[in-house]
């Protein structure tokens, strides 16, 4: 699984959609406020730490962009898991992987690279978002939500390229990542995270049968 | 008696309605370079996916080196090498890069990995393509990209799906080269190709294939036995008349002033008859020569006589 993963960081980060997933969601999140502050220094009324807007506090504006921040990074996840081996399903040389390695290290190959790219762009949004509130966005169990987030997502983006790898399933795979973001994000019980983990777990099990399927072992 | 790389027994593959593989039986004998013939949809490309274990038959057994297809898959994966008839590759890595995350992935320990890779570069002769990124290649630096690609991990058998499709002249003949070489190392090869001229001058043995169905299976030599073929002899004199032999049993099939084609049987003995029943005519014969069919001829015939039968 390791040499998959290596092969999907190196070939992403050479065809720079690895870039792509890391900074979307910093730059929608970031840009409104980096926008606001030129135009107060435009105004010549320059103000730190920043905000949304002037009747939010830095500290309320760094609470809700950080969760947004967090939602856009679980959707960065789910778009990396389905995208990293789309182009190798479409054209089956993802045969090549499965002569080399079962099912099973493909899929979770998939599962972990969208995941740590989803975490990776919420560590980069989160930081942005510090540097420009002068606060800390997320407390540890929003950040440990995210987290269980972006695996879920990657999980459930790998399991729908099994299904097609048409680009056009990428609405699903956004439309899947809002749901599971703001699911695990609102859920008031301590039950939701336990959930997600047996559907990280199910999308899992299934993607790897389907790529069994494909290429019997 | 010679063992067996591959074994097919009652192959049949169905996609829906359309049967690619019906009752399909052959064998590939280990250590041999084995061609793999039969027109466009007769069924190869199922067979070769089958034998790499890439897809199931419907029905049927399928053996590689003794171990059957759908139970232990993943250790016939170990051991063979294959290269489809079109694939595609990772355009933003180097052939170095590429071939070292194979061979991770085949678990070639890091100390022999660099080892290997050169290897596999130098069989193919892609040193030139090593450190440059696998985009814009041409067919033939495609083909061998996709070879060292199947070799890296020293497999035992190599299954190529018309690997000489597209290729210039001279990459034919590398490639032939390298077969040879293969099999020199002990490698079984099976290969299917249209370029049957390429396939008589390597091939040890031959599988036909012919609308999901193999109608021979063994060596040429047994091929060309079932095809019941004749040879065919040419006559070349200086010139003046010239006749058969005297009690032969075949037929004249091309005449021209200074030489005669005659397709049949004619034993060394009767050969000699003949060309003194010339020189005593005064005939000056320069050359009875025998014309081997080609297997391309061969084929159409083997095809032919079986589009009769059906009828």
């Amino acid at each position: 699984m390791i040499a998959l993963l290596r092969y999907a960081i190196l070939r992403s980060a050479r065809e720079k959609f690895l870039f792509a997933l890391l900074l979307a969601p910093s730059v929608m999140l970031l840009s409104p406020l980096l926008a606001i502050a030129a135009l107060s220094v435009a105004k010549g009324q320059p103000a730190y730490p920043m905000s949304f807007d002037a009747r939010i506090s830095p500290a309320a504006a760094a609470r809700m962009g950080g969760e947004i921040a967090l939602a856009m990074a679980s959707l960065a996840a789910g778009a990396g898991g389905f995208w990293i081996f789309r182009r190798e399903m479409a054209n089956r040389s993802v045969s090549f992987f499965l002569l080399a390695a079962r099912p099973q290290a493909v899929a979770f190959a998939a599962t972990i690279y969208g995941f740590l790219a989803g975490t990776t762009a919420s560590l980069i949004v989160m930081s942005g978002l510090a540097a420009l509130t002068h606060h800390w966005p997320a407390s540890g169990r929003v950040f440990l939500v995210a987290m269980v987030s972006s695996l879920a997502t990657s999980a459930m983006g790998t399991l729908l390229v099994t299904i097609s790898s048409d680009e056009s399933m990428l609405l699903p795979v956004f439309g899947g990542s809002c749901v599971i973001a703001v699911s695990l994000m609102s859920a008031k019980t301590p039950a939701a995270l336990p959930a997600a983990v047996v559907a990280i777990l199910l999308f899992a099990v299934s993607s790897s049968l389907l790529l069994r399927w494909r290429c019997p072992v | 008696m010679s063992e067996a790389a591959i074994v097919g027994e009652n192959l049949l593959k169905r996609y829906g309605n359309v049967t690619a593989l019906r009752d399909t039986s052959f064998s590939v004998t280990k250590g041999t370079i084995t061609g793999f013939i039969g027109r466009n949809g007769a069924g190869k490309t199922s067979t070769l996916k089958i034998v790499s274990t890439l897809m199931r038959p419907d029905d049927g057994v399928c053996r590689v080196f003794g171990l059957d297809v759908r139970e232990h898959a993943y250790e016939i994966r170990r051991r063979i090498g294959f290269l489809p008839d079109s694939f595609e590759l990772p355009w933003s890595l180097t052939l170095r890069e590429y071939l070292d995350i194979f061979a991770d992935l085949y678990d070639i320990r890091r100390s022999d990995r660099a080892r290997r890779i050169d290897t596999a570069i130098q069989l193919t002769r892609t040193e030139d393509l090593a450190d440059r990124r696998l985009n814009a290649l041409s067919r033939g630096e495609q083909q061998r990209v996709g070879l060292a690609r199947a070799l890296i991990h020293n497999p035992d058998l190599l299954l190529l799906d018309e690997p000489a499709a597209g290729l210039d002249p001279h990459a034919r003949v590398e490639l032939k080269e390298l077969l040879r070489l293969l099999r020199e190392r002990g490698k079984t090869v099976f290969l299917s190709s249209h370029v049957l001229a390429d396939l008589e001058e390597i091939c040890d043995e031959l599988v036909v294939i012919k609308a999901g169905n193999v109608i021979f299976s063994g060596d040429i030599a047994g091929f060309r036995r079932q095809m019941r073929s004749t040879t065919r002899w040419r006559v070349t004199t200086l010139g003046g008349q010239i006749t058969l032999p005297g009690n032969a049993s075949g037929e004249v099939v091309a005449r021209s002033a200074n030489s005669l084609d005659f397709e049949g049987d004619l034993s060394p003995a009767e050969r000699a008859r003949w060309i003194s029943e010339l020189v005593s005519r005064g005939v000056s014969v320069c050359e009875v020569s025998p014309q081997r069919t080609t297997l391309e001829q061969e084929f159409a015939k083997a095809v032919e006589e079986e589009e009769e039968v059906e009828a």
